[in-house]
């Protein structure tokens, strides 16, 4: 999805910031059991920052699921997840990963397929609560799967044009990202609104109409444009994916945002977001928008 | 804003059309270099030149045409044999193996396109002064010991310098109680399954080789360059910051080597890109690099930062590091971008040339504050050496339990790419403690002491040269079960010329290949114990003082410390930190940085034990009065202030 020679430009280092706090999660700032075996032998059992203070220390690791289990309830409050990795299974993994990279792969497949090779490993790198593949690393926080995003992406958002998404903070744009995309879904570009050159005071309603007039004067279509407040989009990101649609209709009907989205079906293709119930009709060939 | 020279990075990626055919401005004019260094002269800049191979520069390719990337004999191998890949943006590139002839052949065509254009314009004629060879080269930030690089002609290379190190075969096999009978069984260490104490030389000299491997690859692209017509002008490299978010305690020596490498290239420094709260890092950086180098200089030092930096700063992150290193004794940088582009952001000026005004106006000030406060004539007092082990250091990095690449957006397995407490085998190998994780404490201790004390050090480690030692008063070194002959001598002749050795918590009785070594323990068996909680034995001119417990660390410093002459800078809060600087010229005028690297404003008052005159604060250009004893002054959170101040002695306080 990322093209191999995507412009990062002209981005604002707040806007920027404050879009990784809201989209990522890092596990390495998360408070972990760490427990490294070697065919059950426990090598290593210790916590990211309260060292060997934890309780329920085991020296062999039968069952790991169960070990993670019992570990976690056991320091309950103190760690955000307890992993037990096997020293095999963690090289093998990385060994696994890393031959299946090819030079012509995007970038978002080969850390997709990254992600994924855990499964490979259900017994050999464990984590609790969750799934390894959705616990360990640098995750996005979006409620959503690579597939459904990419998906969302195919249905909503034209060839060869421009996204926006915003949020809003006591009447301030937070946090923006301007995505373009070619013919082909490849992001081409990813860049901020530049608070030196558009405004970035106002309600969602405002910012949304305003950014996208901004993007639009430097000769970009944009396809949609869609602005939150804060309490709105972390809402909408935790909604689970089934349910965004639902999530996002409430939260536009209830004023705490905007969104714009150009095409004939538009309309209709929003309301094919299961739960979506737009309030506002369009007649075929009318941009669709829906505002408080 | 004041900067005298201009650094830019010449990307191999961008000039290749093909296979030895290069466009310097024939097809697009925007690659023309030769105008570019011509420009630059014209407008009085000096030039700081970057050609590669691998510059990175954010560059899709990492700076290498792809072609390059794609060829398979040139890929560096892991530990198990797989390729192995940095997961960066916008595309994962697989780490190169330079212990390839074949490597080396291609980038010798590009050297030869390249440099003949750059000879042209090398000081004296023209205005390129420094070139920096390769870049952040550190296995593509493969940093554990068994990411990388087993391939054929490393593990060759592997081959060649453990024999070379023990003399032969019979060495060898001495070393490691070994029987092979050629040099093709001798296999580098895959994992670390150490039993025994004297399994250790085995798994440090892969530590070291590695060390060698980047030291010898870099060392043969300068001398590339040196042939290429650029033996005039100064060379250089940057290692990556050692110790960025996760980063080790200590182990910032492997797979570093300053000294090894600066016996081939002119001088080396490490990358900052940190935020305030990471004080204690660059701190540490900063200090090494000035203990170390015959030119603490900071290739890449803060100015914005590249897109997927996760949790980038602000003006107030980059002010507070420019004052740090500048603390500890920095005496050059080039600031890395202060012009924006294409995957980097929050730069001083825009990529349409407006500016940034408070970015420019802060590092405007830092110039102005360098020149009129004449930071070139001033020195960092430091009477004591800080050395950390490296031999231990070795040890950490190849015990670690799991290995895993480098990745700038964060491993999957959540560890820092530096061996810590988090991954490192806790196997005492017949020791009672575990010098792999014991020495971290120890290291953390004795710094903790000295900075708590005032007492200006500077950081550098075992394998500094010891002639270089003779500027200092106090050596401190943790010690524990074994130590390498040549150091322990090393710190009995610095004791017996007058010298303070601290060294704790044990006085070893190995050498580094496990042979009985006794001098230093020797030396303290007939001390006696002290109030300080140590052992103390007279040696020549000077002391040799053991500590063994870690309790005892910081009266042991302080006693040790408290010798006449030495300088001691003392404050009224243990959570701030000071440094001072002395003016080789006047020797009555000094600078005194007081940090607080705490989120709340600490009222400080600060003495150094002499009258003080005139007392000005050179970044807000403000003086202030004083007692005559004290420097009071509100130090808000996270904030440096850099006190100009005369003194009436004509000594350093």
């Amino acid at each position: 999805m990322l093209h191999q020679d995507v412009l990062m430009s002209d981005i604002d280092v707040d806007q920027w910031r404050n879009a990784q706090a809201l989209l990522l999660r890092s596990a390495k700032t998360c408070r972990r059991l760490v427990v490294i075996h070697e065919r059950g032998r426990v090598l290593k059992f210790r916590h990211t920052t309260l060292g060997d203070r934890v309780s329920g220390r085991v020296a062999t690791v039968d069952d790991p699921h169960r070990t993670a289990r019992v570990l976690y309830d056991a320091n309950s409050g103190e760690v955000d997840f307890v992993v037990v990795m096997e020293r095999d299974a963690l090289d093998s993994y990385f060994a696994q990963v890393q031959d299946s990279w090819d030079i012509d792969e995007d970038l978002d497949e080969f850390v997709r397929k990254s992600y994924a090779a855990l499964d490979s490993f259900t017994d050999g790198i464990v984590t609790y609560p969750g799934r390894a593949r959705e616990t360990l690393g640098l995750q996005w926080r979006l409620g959503a799967s690579f597939s459904e995003v990419e998906s969302a992406v195919r249905e909503f958002v034209r060839p060869a044009s421009t996204v926006i998404l915003g949020v809003e903070s006591d009447v301030q744009l937070w946090m923006s990202l301007i995505l373009d995309f070619d013919e082909d879904y490849k992001i081409t570009s990813v860049t901020t609104a530049d608070p030196s050159r558009v405004d970035v005071r106002g309600t969602a309603q405002a910012l949304e109409e305003r950014l996208k007039d901004w993007v639009e004067a430097s000769g970009k279509v944009v396809s949609l444009a869609l602005v939150l407040q804060y309490t709105a989009a972390v809402d909408f990101l935790a909604a689970p994916s089934d349910k965004k649609g639902a999530v996002l209709s409430t939260l536009l009907r209830n004023g705490k945002g905007s969104l714009y989205l150009a095409g004939v079906q538009s309309h209709l293709q929003l309301g094919s977001l299961p739960g979506f119930t737009p309030h506002q009709s369009a007649a075929p060939g009318d941009t669709h928008r829906v505002v408080t | 804003m004041g900067f005298t020279m201009i650094s830019i990075y010449i990307p191999w990626e961008i000039h290749e059309i093909e296979k030895g055919r290069f466009d310097f401005g024939q097809i697009n004019q925007s690659n023309d270099i030769d105008a570019f260094l011509s420009l630059c002269r014209k407008l009085g800049f000096k030039i700081v030149v970057r050609p590669g191979p691998q510059i990175n520069s954010e560059l899709t390719w990492f700076g290498y045409p792809k072609r390059i990337l794609a060829n398979e004999r040139l890929w560096a191998r892991s530990a198990r044999g797989s390729k192995v890949i940095l997961t960066q943006v916008p595309k994962p590139v697989p780490a190169l193996n330079y212990a390839s002839e074949e490597f080396l052949d291609e980038t010798a065509l590009w050297y030869d396109a390249i440099c003949s254009i750059l000879a042209k314009h090398a000081y004296p004629n023209g205005g390129v002064v420094a070139a920096q060879v390769d870049n952040e080269m550190a296995y593509f930030f493969g940093i554990n010991a068994y990411a990388s690089d087993y391939s054929d002609e490393s593990v060759a290379a592997y081959r060649t310098f453990v024999f070379s190190k023990y003399g032969g075969l019979t060495g060898v096999n001495a070393a490691y109680s070994t029987t092979i009978s050629n040099s093709d069984e001798l296999q580098p260490p895959r994992r670390f399954d150490a039993a025994s104490y004297r399994d250790i030389p085995w798994y440090a000299d892969w530590a070291e080789y590695r060390e060698r491997y980047l030291v010898t690859s870099m060392g043969r692209l300068g001398d590339m360059m040196r042939e290429r017509g650029l033996s005039g002008i100064a060379l250089f490299h940057n290692y990556p910051h050692p110790l960025g978010p996760g980063g080790a305690a200590s182990g910032f020596t492997t797979p570093f080597n300053i000294m090894g490498l600066e016996k081939h290239l002119d001088f080396v420094g490490f990358d900052i890109y940190a935020r305030k709260e990471l004080y204690a890092h660059v701190k540490t950086v900063a200090t090494y690099v000035v203990g170390t180098s015959r030119y603490p200089y900071i290739p890449e030092f803060i100015a914005g930062v590249w897109p997927w930096y996760l949790n980038p700063g602000d003006l107030d992150d980059e002010e507070f590091v420019t004052k740090a290193a500048l603390m500890h004794g920095i005496k050059g940088f080039s600031r890395y971008m202060l012009v924006e582009r294409d995957r980097w952001l929050d730069s001083p000026i825009r990529r349409d040339g407006r500016e940034r005004a408070e970015k420019v106006e802060m590092f405007a000030r830092a110039n102005a504050m360098l020149v009129a406060g004449k930071f070139v004539n001033k020195r960092l007092v430091a009477d004591v050496l800080l050395l950390a082990n490296r031999e231990y250091d070795r040890l950490e990095a190849a015990s670690v339990l799991v290995s895993f690449p480098g990745d700038f957006l964060e491993t999957p397995s959540g560890f820092s790419e530096y061996a810590g407490a988090l991954t490192v085998s806790e196997d005492t190998l017949g020791f009672d403690q575990p010098v792999q994780l014991v020495k971290s404490a120890w290291f953390t201790a004795f710094e903790q002491a000295l900075s708590g004390g005032g007492y200006g050090f500077v950081l550098s480690d075992t394998e500094l040269d010891e002639t270089l030692w003779q500027h200092r008063k106090v050596v401190v070194v943790t010690t524990l079960d074994y130590l390498d002959n040549r150091v322990q001598k090393a710190l009995l002749d610095f004791a017996a010329r007058g010298g303070t050795v601290v060294i704790g918590p044990k006085a070893p009785v190995l050498d580094s290949l496990m042979h009985p070594c006794t001098l230093l323990h020797d030396v303290l068996v007939k001390s006696d114990g002290n109030a300080s909680g140590s052992r103390v034995a007279e040696h020549g001119a000077g002391h040799v003082v053991l500590v063994s417990e870690l309790d005892d660390v910081p009266q042991a410093v302080s006693a040790a410390c408290s010798l006449p002459g030495l300088s001691r800078v003392v404050v009224n809060d243990t959570a701030l930190d000071v440094a001072l600087h002395r003016d080789v010229d006047d020797a009555t005028s000094f600078v005194i940085f007081v940090a607080n690297p705490t989120a709340q404003p600490i009222a400080a008052e600060v003495t150094i034990g002499h009258r003080i005159g005139a007392v000005h604060e050179l970044w807000d250009q403000r003086d202030l009065s004083t007692d005559g004893k004290t420097i009071a002054d509100i130090v808000p959170a996270f904030s440096i202030h850099v006190y100009r101040c005369v003194t009436d002695a004509e000594r350093t306080p």
